[in-house]
């Protein structure tokens, strides 16, 4: 009889082990992730002098060439009154500062105008990174923060960087604050790029997109709890390509299903094959 | 008038023969299709958006669309539902009619409102606008071309030239081409760095691009239905003269290679591709014009193929997939293989009964002759052939044969009675008073069962929706050759007689003759016993309806149901989904490994395999096995080694291009309503995660289907756009439309010639990290010095949100259904009401807000509408016989006795049907109706008789005796022809076998059944209603039961 028992004991057991699914499980585990913000980065001289006409001229010499070195006093351009009739003497316009001739933006013999650009001086070797940076992200920067920059039209990646300044206004008509970068190594002014500033690592569970049952709006992940599903309402973050960031709803340590045959729900019994990618064997 | 006809036999011969070659004509000249309409007209409008985004067209101008959309329903084109797409690049509009909307109507009708909405629609919009017809039922032609040792491109520049031109020259085909999923184009890949540097936006290019190259087309011309657009292309000689397009940017000038890389390749959006046997192929495939001969197209296409395959690069091989007058061609095949069946099976049982090759031998003929003078009518009604019309052909190839055969069997018995009493018969007016006498007699009742028959099919004919659209056709062409059946009987049948009489020996006996002799005489004496019976009428009615009551309240609702069978194939079919597919290349390597599992699962008995990608997470294998017996066991193999999970899915079945495209068999369907669209999609939601979680059905879709993959919607701060433009910046929505489009896919800026070939233009993003939305959000946008990233704009925003809509009576809704495993969808209607009531009970749950409801619905809507129209055209039919027969026979009783063969037929088809595991499906609904117009006949012949013989005097036993007597021969040669002839169907012999098979088992058991009990329920009746007390007390003191007139047991000459 007892053994009798025993058989129909094992039988239903073992039935309904059969019954359960084979599952994955992982363990949530907090990792630290690299945590970057991206934006545009416009590279910009610190020496950024535009001579311009101060008056009606006609362009007669240019006295420098496209990227000569100039000093403070350097003539540049040479111009005269438009009038061929007076007799002023021809004028030449002086390097304001040292640096690098940029462009010359007036051929000879064009007739200027009062504030046309003539010629724009800079000094590629004294260069930083202007970044315009979303009001919504102004409090995560810091003076010092590490960056990376990446100008994809040179074929250049990686360029070492920091941020060096922090505006102090918003510009109200795009909603954005300046940053300057400082930059490891000179690039050319007027280059545009991608910057990616380094925040800090922040700490958060991720899980694989295919691990998580959606219905309607809500989102849930499959926990093991008390040797059954209990599937958990959580509140999604960011994605990380494949990976999305658990905000809310699980706890780390706690098992849950990735990998089954077939559509959980609350309250199964389940038969786990493989935990965190080990295989198992163990019935629940 | 018939002695009048039979008197000119030339006369008659030559018309005859006029009308047979008129008959072939229209036969040969029939449009041919593979299908009838078995499915609602349905027709697509897509609406490209140009700069616009998806958000920005559809609030513009989405529901003003939707509503002209629906403002084309109305009594005449009712307008079922409106499906609404709006997807990355375009909107799509699905529009389904109700069943009965004449298909150019229902075209027409959306061409309307094209032309209203592209009033109101920017040109570049208006322009684009198309209009498309789905066509499920025409068929279409398929075959793959491949190489070993050339790649896709190199065979599809080799051979594209060689078959282009006259591809397009194929009468039939709306379209013809040779498809490569490789497609080639010019990308400009525009780099956001560099464009930011000048401040120029995706916009600016697209115009510069599509200006410069001068393209332009010419007028646009209907040809059909579909309008051409003439266009002339501008040519490149290389992508140099791309690179060399500017424009001015001040005093600057700004070439395409300072913004954007420039290369001629492999369009890698373009997901498609196709494998045979492992190497990937072209495509060649064909449709067909609406009304055209797909047969004729396909048949050009094979001979295009044939004739320059000679010029193909060497090694090129070629497989055809999918080609419609094969099915066509096996049709018809079969059609002639029943009708010299039939034939051969009515010249059989004659000679058995009758004997004499000569006296039956011109059957062979006659039978055929109905068929071919039914295609006139055929043509005169507007019908084509297709396989469902094919199939009443040759189901009316056996029931053709009865009307002839009763006429011949009784100018044979004349003939005898003639030679028994010395009557000479040589003489062309001897033996036309021997025809006329024999026809007259039974002229009648071979012209009523005729009728009879053909009214049951009436109703049919003029049923709607799936019923219709599936046995429509079958109907008319049964009734058409079978109407022509009796011109034949009564017209050429005695006159072809009358001329081989003179020919006829004396001395001729049949092989029956002893054996029928013997059934007769036990017959007679059973039959005399039970006329005896006290009682014997409360038997004979009260038994038959018992049992026919019983069958039909307790076996009939337990057998399997279906809408109609599917054909036999060679094709396997499997589906292979993927969730955890990343990309394209992922999906293709996928389906290689399940290419080659299967394969080797399969071994020998797989001839090659066609593996087609539809996109990143989806694909479907085709494996054409040697032998179709192998079918099942493979499918069987595969199923058990390929089993669903979470991430894939597969789905095996079987295919044959002959299967009647029908609506999807679902077994759950619930919509969701509600006034809030997200409210409404998480309603539906919910309840699908409820049908899984509970394991009700092995696969549960919502309609508009979503993905798990979220989309990604920027929204613009408010405000962001005016603070752009105090910026001095150029920039709309349009433009962040195009930068998000851009992300995803490339857009399309026309076509160039370029190497020879009309090569599209697409512009895309060079750097493939703005794929991902948090890199995205970094896009640099000039605004005068500074740069700013868009996300200072707006907010991309992750959400699951559905981009279709489906309107059902101008209500959104959303649709749920769930379909069960092959092998437990047998109990699938019981389960639906276990199912529903639990979704009942956990409705809190599910809804999701207090406007939303959920309603069941009949997930066999249209099968259960069909099995309804089918049960009254049954009953309309039956009344209709009542009233036919009633105005003949002037007796309801008599009607009665003769109607009692209807439950009879009832109780044997139902019986067998569940013997013999079958399906009630329209044909076996179909084969019930069709049995009860045959059953009548027999008890048609016996009632007749018996008046007759009471004129003379008769009654009692003996008149019921002497009735038989004359009778049983016919009623067993009409009968055994009739089930003989469908004998092959009940086995499901031949191409289409399983379909039909329903309906022979029907027929066939049935009337087995019913012939049998007929021989003695409607005797016993007719003896109860013409019944005297003084003749059954006189024939019991006589002792003699008459066995009927010797003179009449001697048959043949």
């Amino acid at each position: 009889m007892k053994s009798v028992l025993m058989f129909l004991l094992f039988a239903s057991f073992a039935t309904q082990a059969a019954e359960s699914p084979k599952v994955s499980i992982e363990t949530a585990k907090i990792e630290s992730v690299d945590n970057s913000l991206n934006y545009p980065v416009q590279i910009r001289s610190f020496v950024d002098a535009q001579i311009k006409a101060d008056a009606d001229l006609i362009v007669m010499k240019h006295l420098v060439r496209l990227g000569q070195r100039v000093e403070k006093g350097d003539p540049i351009l040479e111009l005269r009154h438009p009038d061929l009739n007076t007799s002023y003497k021809n004028r030449v316009f002086r390097a304001p500062m040292p640096g690098v001739v940029a462009g010359i933006h007036a051929p000879v013999g064009n007739s200027v105008t009062n504030g046309t650009l003539l010629v724009s001086i800079n000094d590629p070797k004294k260069v930083y990174g202007q970044v315009e940076i979303p009001v919504a992200d102004f409090k995560k920067m810091k003076i010092g923060l590490p960056a990376k920059l990446k100008f994809d039209q040179f074929g250049v990646n990686g360029i070492e960087a920091t941020v060096a300044g922090i505006g102090a206004m918003v510009d109200s008509k795009l909603g954005t604050v300046p940053i300057e970068l400082n930059l490891s190594e000179s690039v050319l002014p007027g280059s545009i790029g991608m910057a990616s500033i380094s925040l800090k690592k922040e700490d958060m569970i991720l899980v694989d997109e295919k691990v998580l049952y959606f219905s309607g709006d809500d989102v849930f992940l499959a926990v093991i709890e008390a040797e059954s599903v209990k599937k958990k309402k959580i509140e999604l973050g960011r994605r990380f390509k494949n990976r999305i960031e658990i905000k809310t709803g699980v706890a780390e340590g706690e098992i849950f299903v990735s990998d089954s045959p077939k559509f959980l729900r609350d309250g199964q019994k389940v038969q786990i094959v493989k935990k965190d990618g080990k295989s198992v064997d163990k019935t629940l | 008038m018939l002695i009048k006809l039979f008197s000119q036999p030339k006369r008659v011969f030559a018309i005859l023969g006029l009308l047979a070659m008129l008959g072939v004509y229209c036969g040969l000249t029939l449009p041919i299709s593979m299908y009838p309409a078995s499915s609602r007209p349905t027709v697509q409008m897509w609406i490209p958006y140009a700069n616009l985004s998806a958000e920005t067209f559809q609030q513009q101008y989405g529901s003003i669309i939707e509503g002209r959309i629906n403002r084309v329903s109305n009594e005449e084109t009712k307008v079922d539902t409106i499906k609404a797409e709006y997807r990355d690049s375009n909107a799509y509009f699905t529009i389904t009619f109700n069943w009965g909307v004449p298909f150019d109507r229902a075209l027409k009708e959306i061409e309307t409102v094209k032309a209203s909405v592209s009033g109101m629609l920017p040109k570049e919009i208006a322009d684009n606008i198309g209009v498309w017809q789905q066509n499920r039922n025409s068929g279409f032609f398929a075959a793959s071309l491949y190489s070993d040792n050339l790649s896709l491109k190199e065979l599809y520049d080799k051979v594209n030239p060689l078959l282009r031109h006259h591809l397009e020259k194929v009468e039939d085909a709306e379209t013809a081409l040779l498809w490569s999923p490789e497609m080639y184009i010019l990308d400009i890949r525009l780099l956001p760095d560099k464009l930011a540097q000048y401040g120029l936006l995706p916009r600016h290019v697209r115009s510069m691009v599509q200006e410069s190259l001068n393209s332009f087309s010419g007028a646009k011309v209907n040809f059909g239905t579909s309008p051409q657009q003439f266009i002339i292309e501008a040519e490149l000689a290389d992508e140099k003269d791309l690179e060399q397009l500017s424009f001015r940017l001040g005093d600057k000038r700004v070439f395409l290679k300072d913004i954007a890389e420039i290369q001629y390749g492999k369009d890698v959006n373009r997901d498609r591709s196709f494998k045979t046997d492992g190497l990937s192929s072209l495509i060649l495939f064909a449709s067909p014009k609406s009304g055209a001969n797909v047969k004729k197209m396909s048949e050009d296409i094979m001979n295009i193929i044939q004739e320059k395959s000679v010029s193909f690069p060497k090694g090129t091989q070629f497989r055809i997939i999918v080609d419609p007058a094969e099915a066509i061609n096996k049709s018809v095949a079969n059609l002639i293989k029943d009708v010299f069946l039939a034939a051969a099976m009515a010249v059989l049982v004659l000679f058995i009964f009758i004997g004499g090759i000569k006296n039956i031998g011109t059957a062979v003929v006659e039978i055929p002759l109905s068929m071919i003078l039914s295609f006139i009518v055929m043509k005169q009604t507007g019908m084509n052939i297709n396989l469902i019309s094919l199939g009443g052909l040759a189901l009316a190839a056996g029931m053709n044969v009865d009307a002839s055969i009763v006429i011949m069997e009784n100018i044979f018995r004349h003939r005898q009675i003639w030679a028994k009493a010395g009557k000479a018969c040589h003489s062309f007016s001897q033996r036309l008073e021997l025809v006329s006498s024999a026809v007259r007699e039974v002229a009648f009742p071979v012209i009523l069962s005729i009728t009879t028959t053909l009214i049951v099919f009436i109703p049919m004919a003029l049923t709607s929706d799936l019923t219709n659209a599936i046995l429509g056709d079958l109907a008319r062409a049964v009734i058409y050759s079978h109407a022509i059946s009796a011109l034949v009987a009564l017209v050429v049948v005695p006159i072809v007689r009358i001329l081989v009489l003179k020919y006829y020996s004396n001395d001729t006996s049949a092989l029956m003759d002893k054996p029928l002799e013997s059934l007769k005489n036990g017959y007679e004496k059973i039959l005399l016993k039970m006329i005896k019976i006290k009682g014997i009428k409360l038997y004979a009615i009260g038994i038959p309806l018992i049992l026919a009551f019983s069958v039909t309240m307790i076996l009939a609702p337990n057998l399997p149901k279906e809408v109609i069978g599917k054909p036999g194939s060679d094709w396997i079919y499997m589906y292979v989904g993927a969730q955890d597919s990343s990309s394209g290349r992922h999906m293709e390597n996928i389906l290689q490994e399940n290419e080659s599992k299967a394969r080797e699962l399969l071994g020998d008995r797989v001839d090659y395999t066609w593996v087609q990608k539809y996109n990143k997470t989806g694909g479907e294998m085709m494996l054409k096995l040697f032998h179709r017996d192998d079918m099942e066991e493979a499918k069987q193999i595969l199923k058990d080694n390929f089993p669903n999970s979470r991430d894939r899915y597969f789905s095996v079945d079987s295919w044959n291009p002959a299967e009647l495209p029908l609506p999807k068999e679902w077994h759950f369907k619930a919509t969701v309503k509600g006034t809030d669209e997200t409210e409404i999609y998480n309603t539906a939601s919910k309840l699908r995660v409820f049908l899984k979680e509970n394991d009700f059905y092995e696969r549960t879709q919502l309609d508009p289907g979503s993905s798990s993959v979220y989309s990604y919607y920027f929204i613009p701060y408010k405000g962001a756009l005016a603070g752009l433009k105090k910026a001095g910046a150029d920039f709309s929505f349009g433009d962040f439309a195009d930068i998000s489009r851009l992300t995803s896919e490339p857009i399309e800026l026309g076509n160039v010639r370029y190497k020879n070939t009309s090569t599209p233009i697409k512009l895309s993003l060079k750097d493939r990290r703005y794929n991902s939305p948090d890199q995205l959000e970094s896009y640099p946008i000039r605004v005068g010095e500074k740069v700013v990233p868009i996300k200072a704009l707006g907010q991309f925003k992750h959400i699951k949100k559905p981009t279709s809509i489906l309107y059902k009576d101008q209500n959104q809704i959303i649709q749920v259904h769930g379909t069960m495993a092959d092998d437990k969808k047998r109990g699938w209607e019981s389960h639906l009401t276990q199912v529903e009531a639990e979704v009942r009970e956990h409705l809190d749950e599910i809804i999701t807000s207090p406007e939303n409801t959920i309603e069941f619905e009949w997930p066999q809507e249209e099968l259960k509408e069909a099995l309804v129209q089918l049960k009254t055209s049954l009953l309309l039919s039956l009344a209709l016989i009542f009233f036919i027969l009633w105005m003949q026979f002037q007796s309801v009783k008599q009607v009665g006795i003769i109607m009692m063969t209807v439950p009879l037929g009832l109780i044997g088809v139902i019986l067998a049907l569940t013997v013999f595991n079958s399906y009630l499906s329209l044909n076996s609904a179909l084969g019930i109706i069709l049995l009860n117009g045959i059953t009548v006949n027999n008890s048609i012949l016996l009632t007749d008789v018996v008046n007759s013989l009471k004129a003379g005097g008769l009654r009692g036993s003996d008149l019921i005796i002497t009735a038989v007597n004359k009778r049983i021969r016919p009623i067993l040669i009409t009968s055994l022809t009739t089930m003989l002839g469908m004998f092959p169907m009940a086995l499901g012999l031949g191409d289409g076998g399983k379909i039909l098979q329903p309906l022979g088992i029907a027929v066939t058991c049935g009337l087995l059944f019913a012939t049998t009990l007929t021989l003695f329920v409607v005797p016993l009746l007719l003896y109860e209603a013409e019944q005297r007390p003084v003749d059954v007390e006189s024939a019991n003191r006589s002792g003699v039961s008459k066995l009927g007139d010797e003179s009449e047991q001697v048959w043949l000459n």
